[in-house]
């Protein structure tokens, strides 16, 4: 990342002392980010459907899957 | 040369009735707070002119009668009229310069027609692309038109923009997949415009090709009411390909390779820079991290049948390959390319010269340039944006720079390269907004008409800042003189969208 | 089920037509403002209809920031703020909250803002276009409450309820009264899987149109409800209304410690129960069904995927509606506050979308699993002629599994 960030649970999340001026983080908890994080991802997916019936993989040997 | 200033007439009670008994009461918005959130479109606004810019009334016509009662109406009596689409443009379009009556289209959004066999659409211009493209699904079609605000802009404001799309080099954009529109002229005459006379035929040489005339003008001489537009076969398949590269010269080169290459399924290649990198490494990676040395990435896509995009994007692999790109993975191609057209509105994306995240409208100032003006106009706009970065420090942020493929149906030719500028709107004064973003923005634009290139590939040129460059030096070929002879020969009383194109110069002397 | 809290402390600041709009909500509402792409608002049901972009998440938080500009009036705005059905699908579309909100723990709370904008109103001494229909229905629920014992435990006569208090059926007012097959269904399924279970009596008034009127009252009767869960020892609350559900897992975190209760959709529940005892629905019921997600799941919550899976287990049924994420552009039309009682006729109009688009798959059911939807969608399709049956997913599922009941529904099985 270009800055400092929390890296905690997978999951990324910006420096809070980055929101402490301009605009305030809000009371969240992880279960209100798991509802986020679940519908970007349905919309994401459905996203791909939408313009194509099928998202291609990259060509044989051009990829190794991570470890 | 003068410039006559157009005496309008008052939005008055009598009006107002009137407009009622041609649209129905509830139809008719006259609320401040109705009128106030229609006074801006997508763009950076003045939020000190509020006032100035609301519109005096608000309409929905329902249909073309109403809108040529409307506008006979506005034209008898010297109404400005704004047409308003998604009210989601980027050069003020839909920004009203003089009040008067708003008419929003969104209630024109009817589909009168699927005609699958001849593989077009009739559809009102208030229709939204997503929409549209939602009825279509189940019947395999789509009608291509992938822009950042595939989910909320109307046609109507597309042909009012002439449009530009993110798959363009595969499918055309806005001047190409409208066949054909139905325009209601400020005096209420209707006409139909196409490539020749009929609603249907793509191609024809009867006569003069006045859907172009029609198409781009930001409302300033008709509104369009109903459009045919073409159906494509929904895609087989669709690849996104992201390639890193560590030095701008082999980013470069590797843009031409790929767009030159005859590919017939490649729908866009781009780059993301430099800079555009670092600002996306902000909160992006938390999606997607990139890995340090990655400085500038190139993009290609393919949408397409399978037996045509699978050998295309194996060859477009040794490609990039060759220009050292190296492929960033399909997790990229998945997560990034599905999320282009929202991750870019996010408000919080700004920072300030201490690291604050900030509140930041984005704005896209969108150049439409040839290849060999590339390097120089990347590095001309950064310059020009460091340096009121300096001047109005805390105020505007460099987010980076795009560049697009954008010929329709290839992949070389024109390209859109945009500086994506974060702008502290609330902090504007009257002062930086004269003097530090209008005047970016006359510098920006006027980067673009010294190399010979367009103020606006996509958005249009009549935005402040702007449309004096444009109209008055890159338009200087008669460009603009036709322009205003047209403009006045259509619109004699200066209704539709004045203020906007420096088109009030065609009522002077 | 997981809890979500997401609160913005400075809403606690009344909003008043004497007073400038404080800096903490101008840039709340800037927020919204700034991104203008109003992908907001194509995906609205009440915009879909009404075509008017007043009526949507831009709407609302554009002329909260006009007014900070001197353009509008705090008061003059309420009737536009009626025009929100509290979906959630203006939320979840806002890159605040679907590319960011996650990241750096700032969203789009278009639901917290329209509900406190309303209230602010009404306290500031304005008045709300129609509001009387609300305050009637309110007023009827609060006069349930000297006898909601009996009320709330009335449907489950002739069955027998066998169970200490560690797990509880939370039914609500409505559900109580207006649509009791849900809860008799549920203890019947549950009854015949042996779980034992007893009913919460004193749920008092849980309509989230209170949220929108007081919300001071929303949470004295909240208040009690949490001490009595404690106080009674309940463990597992298992609700039958996911417009409760929802306020319980969204509102109720904001206030309280919810610690040592799991609050659980009754789909949820019944499916967790069937795996955990290796049961499943063992009649076939054959056919096709349209699936309406109801807004309070699908984009409000965590955990919306129990109803379509509890479907997934009556061998020979199938859904053949769009996923979850297409549906956010859908609502019955009764919306998950006030929104039915003021526009009656664009609720219909919603309803009536959704219900022809439900018909266009070329069925004749469309299950739900929300006693408001089913209401709505029964008053739609009477008044439309549309032939599509709404039906809760636990008609389904009871009839699946042999539970000797009686229903209304012509069209299952």
């Amino acid at each position: 990342m270009a800055e400092d960030i929390i890296y905690k649970w997978g999951e990324i999340e910006i420096l809070p002392s980055r929101m402490e001026k301009y605009i305030k983080q809000q009371q969240m908890n992880e279960g209100e980010r798991e509802r986020i994080v679940r519908a970007r991802n349905i919309h994401l997916d459905w996203y791909h459907r939408h313009f194509a019936y099928e998202v291609l993989k990259p060509p044989a040997g051009e990829w190794e899957p991570k470890a | 040369m003068t410039v006559a200033t157009t005496t309008y007439g008052a939005v008055t009670d009598e009006v107002i009735a009137e407009l009622k008994r041609i649209v129905g009461d509830e139809n008719v918005l006259t609320d401040l707070h109705e009128r106030a959130m229609r006074a801006f479109n997508c763009a950076p606004a003045p939020l000190q002119r509020w006032a100035d810019q609301t519109p005096d009334v608000v309409v929905l016509p329902g249909g073309t009668e109403d809108v040529v009662d409307i506008l006979k109406l506005a034209n008898e009596r010297r109404i400005p009229v704004t047409p308003r689409g998604g009210g989601s443009g980027l050069a003020d379009g839909a920004m009203p310069l003089r009040k008067g009556i708003c008419v929003d289209i969104k209630r024109m959004n009817e589909i009168f027609e699927i005609d699958e066999e001849n593989m077009c659409a009739t559809v009102g211009t208030g229709i939204n692309m997503l929409k549209l493209n939602e009825v279509l699904e189940p019947l395999g079609k789509i009608f291509p038109d992938d822009l950042a605000g595939y989910a909320n802009a109307m046609l109507g404001g597309r042909i009012g923009c002439g449009g530009w799309t993110l798959v363009g080099g595969r499918f055309g954009h806005i001047p190409d997949t409208v066949i054909s529109m139905e325009c209601v002229l400020p005096d209420g005459q209707v006409i139909w415009v196409g490539g020749g006379g009929t609603k249907k035929i793509r191609k024809s040489s009867s006569g003069y090709r006045l859907k172009d005339l029609f198409m781009q003008h930001q409302g300033t001489l008709c509104i369009v009411t109903r459009a045919v537009v073409e159906l494509y076969p929904k895609s087989e398949v669709e690849f996104a390909g992201y390639f890193a590269f560590d030095n701008w010269e082999d980013s470069y080169q590797a843009l031409y390779d790929i767009t030159t290459a005859g590919f017939g399924t490649i729908s866009s290649a781009m780059i993301f820079d430099e800079e555009k990198i670092d600002f996306l490494r902000r909160d992006d990676e938390a999606f997607i991290p990139l890995p340090k040395d990655v400085r500038f990435v190139n993009l290609m896509t393919f949408y397409g049948k399978k037996c045509e995009v699978e050998p295309a994007v194996k060859e477009g692999f040794q490609i990039m390959k060759a220009r050292g790109g190296r492929y960033l993975g399909p997790e990229q191609g998945e997560g990034d390319w599905a999320s282009r057209h929202d991750r870019y509105h996010l408000s919080y994306h700004g920072r300030t010269p201490d690291g604050q995240a900030t509140l930041m409208s984005w704005h896209c100032e969108d150049t439409a340039a040839y290849h060999t003006a590339l390097p120089a106009l990347r590095a001309r706009f950064h310059e020009i944006c460091r340096k009121y970065m300096d001047l109005y420090p805390g105020l505007f942020d460099d987010w980076g720079i795009f560049i697009y493929t954008s010929n329709p149906f290839k992949g070389w030719g024109d390209y859109l390269i945009e500086i994506d500028i974060g702008v502290a709107e609330l902090d504007l004064t009257p002062d930086s907004w004269e003097n530090g973003w209008i005047k970016m923005k006359k510098e920006i634009a006027q980067a673009a008409v010294d190399m010979e290139c367009s103020v606006s590939i996509c958005h249009g040129s009549c935005r402040e800042g702007d449309d004096d460059v444009a109209m008055h030096q890159e338009m200087r070929h008669g460009t603009f003189d036709m322009m205003k002879k047209i403009k006045r020969m259509i619109d004699p009383n200066n209704i539709m969208n004045p203020g906007k194109y420096c088109l009030d110069e065609a009522y002077g002397d | 089920m997981t809890y979500q809290l997401s609160k913005k402390d400075f809403y606690a600041e009344p909003l008043s037509k004497s007073k400038a709009i404080p800096e903490e909500f101008v840039k709340e509402a800037y927020l919204v403002f700034a991104c203008r792409h109003k992908f907001c608002r194509d995906i609205c049901p009440n915009f879909d209809i009404t075509r008017n972009e007043a009526h949507t998440s831009y709407g609302f938080h554009t002329s909260i920031l006009a007014i900070s500009r001197g353009v509008g009036e705090f008061d003059k705005l309420m009737d536009n703020f009626t025009y929100c059905l509290e979906c959630g699908a203006c939320e979840l579309r806002c890159p605040n909250t679907s590319m960011g909100g996650d990241f750096y723990r700032r969203s789009t709370t278009t639901l917290d803002l329209v509900r406190k904008v309303r209230r602010d109103h009404l306290a500031d001494g304005g008045e709300i276009t129609d509001w009387s229909a609300v305050k009637d229905y309110l007023d009827e629920h609060r006069g349930l409450v000297a006898t909601q014992d009996e009320l709330v435990t009335k449907w489950a006569e002739g069955i027998k309820l066998a169970g200490d208090m560690k797990t509880a059926l939370f039914v609500d007012f409505f559900t109580a009264t207006q649509g009791t097959e849900v809860p008799r269904l549920a203890a019947q399924i549950l009854g015949k899987l042996g779980v034992k279970f007893g009913v919460y009596a004193t749920p008092g008034v849980t309509a989230p149109e209170l949220l929108s009127e007081d919300e001071e009252e929303w949470k004295k009767y909240a208040t009690d409800n949490v001490k009595h869960f404690k106080e009674l020892g309940i463990q597992t609350l298992v609700v039958v209304n996911p417009h409760d559900y929802a306020l319980l897992i969204r509102e109720y975190p904001k206030w309280f410690d919810m610690d040592g209760i799991d609050t659980v959709f009754v789909t949820d529940f019944i499916l967790e129960k069937m795996r955990e005892k290796g049961v499943a629905p063992s009649v076939a019921i054959e056919g096709r069904f349209a699936y309406h997600d109801p807004c309070t799941l699908n984009k409000l919550v965590v955990e919306a995927d129990s109803p379509r899976d509890l479907v997934a287990q009556v061998t020979g049924a199938e859904i053949v509606d769009v996923p979850p994420g297409n549906q956010w552009r859908y609502c019955c039309g009764n919306g998950n506050g006030p929104f039915r009682k003021i526009h009656e006729d664009v609720a219909y109009r919603i309803g009536q979308k959704r219900l022809r688009a439900a018909a266009d798959l070329g069925v004749d059911t469309i299950l739900v699993a929300c006693p408001h939807c089913k209401d709505q969608f029964t008053d739609v399709k009477t008044k439309s002629g549309l032939p599509v049956e709404p039906v809760h997913v636990l008609e389904l599922v009871a009839k699946s599994m042999g539970v000797d009941w009686e229903t209304t529904s012509p069209t299952i099985g």
